[in-house]
């Protein structure tokens, strides 16, 4: 059974239809890469599965459950997690504050705990203090763990992303380009991460321009232009196949 | 005029700068996370300030410590007052320009003043008070009651700091306040948080009213004469630095006192707008900028 299951998502700005009656899965533990020209729709069928927009007449199933009608919220609190194309962070919290603030249902949110439960709530912000310093660590950035995380490097930043939807408990992630303006050596890096989350059954799904890195990465491509899917299959066969050159390079190859 | 005199009103203006400091933050708070100056905080600190008053009068009989229930009471009604208008007026806004939600919060402060004048009617009303002797100190003259209500304030502000910094319903308004949008996928539920801002910013208020009438009378005005020198000292402060606020709060505070034997009582509020205007001039982002900030 796959763990996200999307039938024909369709996203409109006005009269202009970015995403059109597009349908994508993604199995437990699968490694899935999004692929196509700009403007193809990808970051638009992105923003109707993580619930910023709405399907349009399509269905979003995911881990079983019916999730259309979710907003972000409930997305991300069902395991649908996301980062973004150009990194987002809150740039005054510590990077350590960054992944705390996303574990999900803390005690220490409510001022009734915080004056009648204090002892829970103090062990609660331990337990989830030791959770982040263990995706910190896994993720090569505890040495800035104390830096307010406006100062990290747009690299770093990539890697606290993925720290912050770690802390909350998710089956897929929805990586928007992850290796833009990222260094060689960082995108190595980075795949290693994403293969080790998949052998532990986080799905990733791939948005990205960096083709090579890419197919190196992911079981499955699919190819997006003007809205639709074009192609879908095994990396090396996708990029092989003539309407991916002409999709990408305008019928020149 | 000696300088011991000027002293005294310094000493004066700096506990009713804490007041304003006070109610200051709690706009500072809100204007942070929710984003848009909540004009309402000084009426619901005047309905503390009257519910911790009507308390007293029926509790009187206890001495100073029916005192300490009428602030916990001052606290908790205008706590809920200000939830109350959260859950019926600004969450529906929330998503709209701030402009929307000022105007709003200026009706729920003409509502809330309205209300209370309705039931308790014009008139200045005082807390029973222990009449007790001023201390002296060098040459200033201290009455116990400004050192407590000081205290007591500086209090309030450093249990708020605290909850800011270190726990998760702080970190959380800090990150609602630094970005909502990523606050959303990363499944923070938004009503619960902004809940506790409300309440935070209620209970502030309402104990800055409360003392206030401590320190002077209870007035159905007395909420927006706190509010606009609070406004000043949240812009002085740099708008959602919270501890800008409270500094903002004491300088004005002081100005405003300092000032009156120069310019009269009447015109002490318009000196916390020169005060902030001529900073405004030499520094247009306020004393202190956004590193500190909730956001």
């Amino acid at each position: 059974m796959n763990l996200l299951e999307a039938r024909d998502v369709s996203v409109r700005f006005g009269s202009f239809t970015a995403v059109d009656k597009v349908s994508v899965n993604v199995g437990p533990g699968e490694r899935v890469g999004l692929i196509g020209p700009n403007g193809a729709g990808k970051s638009s069928l992105f923003a109707a599965l993580s619930g910023f927009e709405d399907a349009g007449g399509g269905t979003i199933r995911f881990n079983g459950r019916d999730v259309t009608g979710y907003g972000p919220v409930r997305r991300a609190r069902a395991g649908l997690g996301r980062t973004f194309q150009v990194p987002k962070e809150f740039a005054h919290l510590s990077v350590r504050e960054n992944l705390m603030t996303a574990a999900p249902s803390q005690a220490g949110e409510s001022l009734l705990s915080l004056l009648f439960a204090a002892s829970r709530v103090a062990r609660q912000e331990k337990e989830i203090g030791a959770e982040a310093d263990s995706h910190l660590e896994f993720l090569n950035i505890a040495h800035v763990a104390n830096e307010s995380a406006v100062r990290l490097s747009g690299g770093q930043k990539k890697l606290l992303e993925l720290g912050r939807v770690l802390m909350t408990g998710p089956k897929l992630i929805l990586l928007d380009e992850p290796f833009a303006g990222v260094n060689p050596v960082l995108i190595g890096e980075i795949s290693d991460r994403i293969r080790e989350l998949s052998g532990q059954g986080i799905s990733v799904l791939i948005v990205e321009h960096n083709l090579n890195a890419l197919s190196q990465l992911v079981d499955r491509l699919y190819v997006m232009d003007r809205g639709r899917i074009m192609a879908e299959g095994k990396p090396d066969e996708v990029l092989a196949s003539d309407i991916v050159r002409e999709a990408y390079m305008g019928g020149v190859a | 005029m000696t300088v011991a005199y000027l002293m005294n009103l310094a000493v004066n203006g700096a506990v009713e700068g804490l007041l304003v400091g006070l109610l200051a933050l709690a706009v500072t708070l809100v204007f942070g996370v929710a984003r848009f100056p909540n004009a309402s905080a000084g009426d619901v600190a005047m309905v503390g300030a009257y519910s911790g008053w009507l308390l007293q009068s029926a509790i009187v009989s206890l001495g100073p410590l029916s005192l300490v229930f009428a602030g916990v009471t001052a606290m908790a009604s205008a706590a809920l007052v200000s939830l109350a208008l959260y859950w019926l007026v600004f969450r529906a806004l929330s998503g709209r320009v701030g402009v929307y939600a000022l105007i709003a919060s200026i009706g729920a402060a003409f509502v809330l003043r309205s209300v209370v004048t309705f039931f308790l009617g014009h008139d200045q009303q005082v807390f029973a008070v222990p009449l007790t002797r001023a201390l002296s100190i060098g040459p200033l003259r201290v009455l116990p009651i400004d050192l407590w209500v000081g205290a007591i304030a500086l209090a309030a502000m450093v249990c708020v700091f605290v909850i800011l910094r270190m726990t998760a319903m702080g970190r959380r308004m800090r990150a609602i306040a630094d970005n909502p949008q990523l606050a959303m996928v990363s499944g923070i539920p938004a009503a619960r948080t902004m809940s506790g801002l409300w309440l935070m910013a209620g209970a502030l208020s309402g104990l800055a009213g409360c003392l206030l009438g401590l320190k002077t009378v209870i007035a159905p005005e007395m909420g927006w004469d706190l509010l606009l020198p609070a406004f000043a000292a949240t812009i002085l402060g740099s708008v959602g630095n919270p501890l800008g606020a409270v500094i903002g709060g004491v300088i004005i505070g002081i100005a405003q006192e300092v000032s009156t034997p120069f310019v009269g009582f009447t015109y002490k509020i318009a000196i916390g707008f020169v005060v902030m205007l001529l900073v405004l001039l030499v520094r247009p982002e306020g004393l202190f900028v956004a590193r500190a900030r909730v956001r």
